[in-house]
């Protein structure tokens, strides 16, 4: 024991407070290391944020020519609606785009309240409506507008200053009617929606079997929508009428129209006036909502029977870019991208000896020169020289993950919603060692795995875009890494904040 | 000077901060990649690597315990992993190991040539002598940590610390070092 403590001490001694100055050259190498890993660290973020903008940015752009693509229903002459024919009498047509949707009626046409569809009436705001403005709807407005439009090419003979002031002022003229028709349109409309709703009502009362019962009416900021519901029969035709000064003329919409929608939209000419013939259906653009969320997360974790093992997280950043698509006004599916980043710490406590003599007391006796005569008796008592030592490794865990959430909307007002969500990810995961000191040889790194989610969200719409506060609660029913005789129980929370963008 | 400012600045990945910490420490830090590796050049790969380290893993350090001994924990591992990657070591069982050295006489024992001849003697410890020596005596690490450390039993681990004592006492009488 005593030569032990002396090598022991004479090693400890010397190099205790050894210190060598490293060359220059080590701090150069060190910091050209640190500048690639600085340029790495900026590249992952540039990159990540490249592709989650063009993920973003395709999705918007494969919905809206989704929704371009939109099969636009008409009601044909005989009464039917149909999919895709071009026009004929009665029947509007509607182009990709917007500035060459002038439809062309035969026959007069005005706005309709019916049964199974639903009609829209545009706002005089609308810009869709200078474009959807129908030629046969105000047959002077459409003379004005394409008279006005095709003026330059039937007035070779008259002087320049002529066609301009002709030109000017037949659109004055046009202008102004189609802005009278407009207002009419929309009291007409208001007036015809009334009426529709009670024709519901009444007709609910008279006969509760009838699929119309199942219609719904809402109101969307300028125009008003018609659900009906998934359980129409596919394979029957839905009655519809149309409403003019208490007349109503009954129409049947093709059954397979409606069969696999629940959501029609009426598209009315601006002309109301003169008309009483549905003009056009056509499917109905579902909400999507667009959001990006960021926040912290938190890790919790549970460890059974180990209570000299200890497994703790800290804080980290989340990022997620996520489509919610309604099925109806309240309901939504919504699926998208996330990625998180963990540090996990595994610990493991051990109670060290730090002195392996561990005597309760000695004796010594010191003799005095005699030899024989005791001087004295020290008497030496050691306590046992324990301490406790936490060894640790250090993980940077991280997942990419798809998330597929079922969502629920609730209307605070007309402004503020609370969304809650219930769900499941799906995640890519993988492990990377930051410092190990305990033998990890028993750890496992799960690359699946899959977490329940609970997520609510209290979202501000300002008009199309908004914001948000985000809580997300899971249990992790497949952590990153999974060690040995450790049963570990993992649950997490995520605080973050959002921005929305509601596609109509 | 190592203020808690400087700490705080490090863990948000502040160059300045890693600076002042690297001027701080790495004298102190290349002692110890001198007493665990053969050469200089091996001493400075691992300082390199290890300063690496501090720096990528920055944000895991906790600003209430002391940097001193995260940084030197860093670097007694890196020294580990390099010393098994590059040297392959093995922990010998068998004595005769020692019959080969050749033990050079110290005449003078002033602290620098002490260390220096300290330092020799260790260099000729076969690497599992010497990194259990290192661990137990200079790093006071317990015989289970050690076993932890480098994957070994505890048992083994006392073995190759009695041997390797064994071999630096037989040194140290012989040249009145010590004792």
């Amino acid at each position: 024991m005593k030569e032990k403590d002396e090598i022991k001490d004479l090693f400890k001694g010397s190099f205790d407070s050894f210190e060598v100055t490293p060359p220059a050259s080590v701090k150069i190498n060190v910091d050209q290391k640190i500048s690639q890993i600085q340029l790495k660290r900026k590249l992952k973020w540039y990159l990540f944020a490249g592709i989650s903008i063009f993920l973003l940015a395709l999705t918007v752009l494969l919905f809206s020519q989704g929704e371009n693509k939109a099969t636009t229903a008409n009601l044909a002459s005989n009464g039917k609606l149909e999919y895709g024919d071009k026009p004929t009498n009665g029947i509007s047509q509607y182009g990709d785009k917007p500035s060459k949707r002038i439809s062309e009626y035969g026959d007069k046409t005005k706005l309709a309240s019916y049964k199974g569809i639903e009609h829209k009436l545009n706002s005089p705001s609308s810009k869709k409506q200078t474009n959807q403005i129908t030629n046969n709807s105000s047959k002077n407005i459409v003379k004005n507008i394409n008279s006005a439009k095709i003026s330059n090419s039937n007035t070779s003979k008259k002087t320049d200053q002529t066609r301009n002031e002709q030109q000017a002022a037949k659109q004055k003229k046009a202008k102004n009617l189609v802005s009278d028709s407009k207002t009419k349109n929309i009291l007409e409309a208001e007036n015809n929606h009334l009426q529709y709703n009670k024709k519901i009502k009444k007709d609910r009362n008279k006969n509760k079997k009838s699929k119309t019962e199942e219609i719904e009416v809402e109101k969307f900021e300028n125009s008003y929508k018609i659900r009906i519901d998934e359980k129409v029969d596919a394979q029957e035709t839905i009655a519809a009428t149309v409403e003019k000064n208490d007349q109503v003329q009954n129409k049947t919409i093709d059954s397979n129209l409606v069969s696999n929608i629940d959501y029609l939209k009426g598209i009315v000419s601006d002309s109301l006036e003169e008309n009483n013939q549905l003009i056009a259906v056509e499917k109905a653009k579902r909400p999507l909502l667009f959001s990006l969320k960021t926040g912290t997360s938190l890790g919790f974790n549970k460890i059974k029977d180990q209570s000299n093992t200890a497994l703790k997280e800290k804080s980290s950043f989340f990022i997620q870019t996520e489509i919610a698509y309604y099925l109806n006004l309240k309901m939504a599916i919504s699926s998208g991208f996330n990625y998180q980043n963990n540090l996990e710490i595994i610990s493991h406590d051990q109670k060290i000896i730090n002195d392996s003599a561990i005597v309760s007391y000695d004796v010594s006796f010191i003799y005095d020169s005699m030899q024989n005569v005791i001087d004295s008796i020290v008497i030496a008592i050691y306590g046992v020289d324990t301490s406790i030592f936490s060894a640790s490794n250090s993980y940077n865990v991280y997942s990419i993950g798809l998330p597929i959430m079922l969502q629920y909307t609730f209307d605070l007002s007309s402004k503020l919603f609370l969304d809650l969500s219930a769900g499941a990810i799906l995640n890519l995961q993988g492990s990377r060692t930051n410092y190990e000191y305990l033998n990890t040889s028993n750890r496992t790194i799960n690359q699946f795995g899959v977490k329940a989610c609970l997520r609510s969200q209290l979202r501000y719409q300002f008009s199309a875009w908004g914001v948000s506060l985000n809580t997300n609660f899971g249990y992790d029913f497949k952590p990153v890494q999974s060690y040995e005789n450790v049963n570990r129980k993992r649950s997490y929370l995520d605080l973050g904040i959002g921005i929305h963008y509601m596609l109509k | 000077m190592i203020t808690e400012q400087v700490l705080v600045d490090f863990t948000k990945g502040k160059k300045y901060a890693f600076d002042v910490i690297y001027s701080s420490y790495s004298s102190g830090m290349y002692a110890i990649c001198l007493r665990y590796t053969r050469c200089d050049d091996d001493a400075q790969d691992v300082l390199q690597e290890a300063f690496i380290k501090v720096f990528k893993n920055q944000n895991q350090y906790q600003l209430t315990s002391p940097i001193g001994a995260w940084i030197k924990s860093i670097t007694i591992n890196c020294a580990l992993t390099y010393i098994q990657k590059t040297y392959k070591y093995q922990l010998h069982e068998d004595e005769s190991v020692f019959d080969e050295l050749v033990l050079e006489e110290v005449s003078t024992v002033e602290i620098e040539e002490l260390r220096a001849k300290l330092m020799q003697i260790l260099n000729k410890l076969p690497e599992g002598y010497r990194l259990v020596f290192n661990l137990f005596a200079i790093e006071n690490l317990s015989h289970k940590e050690i076993a932890e450390y480098l994957g070994i039993s505890e048992n083994t681990s006392k073995t190759q610390y009695f041997k390797a004592k064994k071999f630096i006492q037989k040194i140290l009488e012989s040249e009145k070092i010590a004792g």
